[in-house]
């Protein structure tokens, strides 16, 4: 039998810290941070792509983190059917704060479909680092 | 060309709705000069399509029905039929043809609705 010891760190990422629209996220460099996607569709059958990205709203938005391209297949369908799309975004050692998430379904007939922006809800903050750890001083106490 | 199993016409819907029992019937003529083994199979997508009969013995000229069913899935499909003759020793392949049928009822543009970031889970 073998027995794996895990820390804190791998815990949270077993697991996940989760947050809800709205709600600040703490990672750091290095995380992954999985953006789950809600939608309705209906109509015919078609391919597209989800893009999200965490970044920063200004005149436009600024992508400082993103998914990259996923697929995306939906089904002919009359009725709206709901669909979970899931994106993951990997974390480099970028710190900073208030950063924004977006998405986009792309690559369909039409014009791109946006999510609202959330505002303000990723803080990104330097993996752990210690320096200068040393002995300064003994004493008999 | 067919020699024997010619596949005269498949009569089925253009279109159907989501889990409306579809009714496809293959007309197959013999087309050859004697009596023929013919048989016909199908498939809609990639699904095989049972149909009433594995093969029928038809008389020169004679024009026979293949029938089946299938409950039509949430999106359009092809059916295809193949049409076979018993040479003696073997079935021969000698014949195709195939249709489409569209899923019924379906908007023709695409249309979104309710399109959110649900949750975002740091991993």
């Amino acid at each position: 039998m073998t027995l794996r010891s895990f820390t804190v760190n791998d815990l949270i990422k077993e697991i996940g810290v989760a947050a809800l629209p709205g709600e600040k996220l703490t990672v750091m460099g290095g995380d992954t941070v999985r953006v789950h996607l809600g939608v309705e569709y209906r109509g015919p059958a078609i391919d597209g792509a989800v893009w999200v990205a965490i970044g920063r709203q200004n005149l436009g938005f600024a992508e400082d983190f993103v998914s990259g391209r996923i697929p995306v297949h939906f089904d002919a369908s009359f009725d709206f059917v709901p669909y979970e799309i899931t994106a993951d975004i990997p974390i480099w050692d970028r710190p900073g704060t208030n950063y924004d998430i977006y998405a986009k379904i792309m690559e369909i007939p039409g014009p791109d479909i946006f999510t609202g922006i959330l505002l303000n809800v990723i803080d990104v903050i330097s993996a752990a680092e210690f320096r200068n750890f040393q002995i300064t001083s003994y004493d008999k106490v | 060309m067919p020699v024997a199993a010619d596949i005269v016409v498949i009569e089925a819907p253009s279109s159907a709705q989501v889990d409306e029992q579809v009714i496809v019937d293959i007309n197959v003529k013999n087309i050859s000069y004697s009596d023929q083994y013919l048989g016909v199979t199908a498939r809609y997508d990639s699904i095989d399509l049972p149909l009433q009969f594995d093969y029928l013995l038809v008389a020169p000229g004679e024009t026979v029905i293949f029938g089946g069913w299938f409950t039509m899935p949430n999106k359009s499909v092809r059916v295809t039929a193949w049409g076979w003759y018993w040479n003696g020793t073997a079935w021969v392949l000698d014949d195709a043809m195939w249709i489409d049928i569209a899923l019924a009822g379906v908007p023709s543009e695409p249309e979104f609705r309710g399109f959110i970031v649900s949750e975002y889970v740091k991993r």
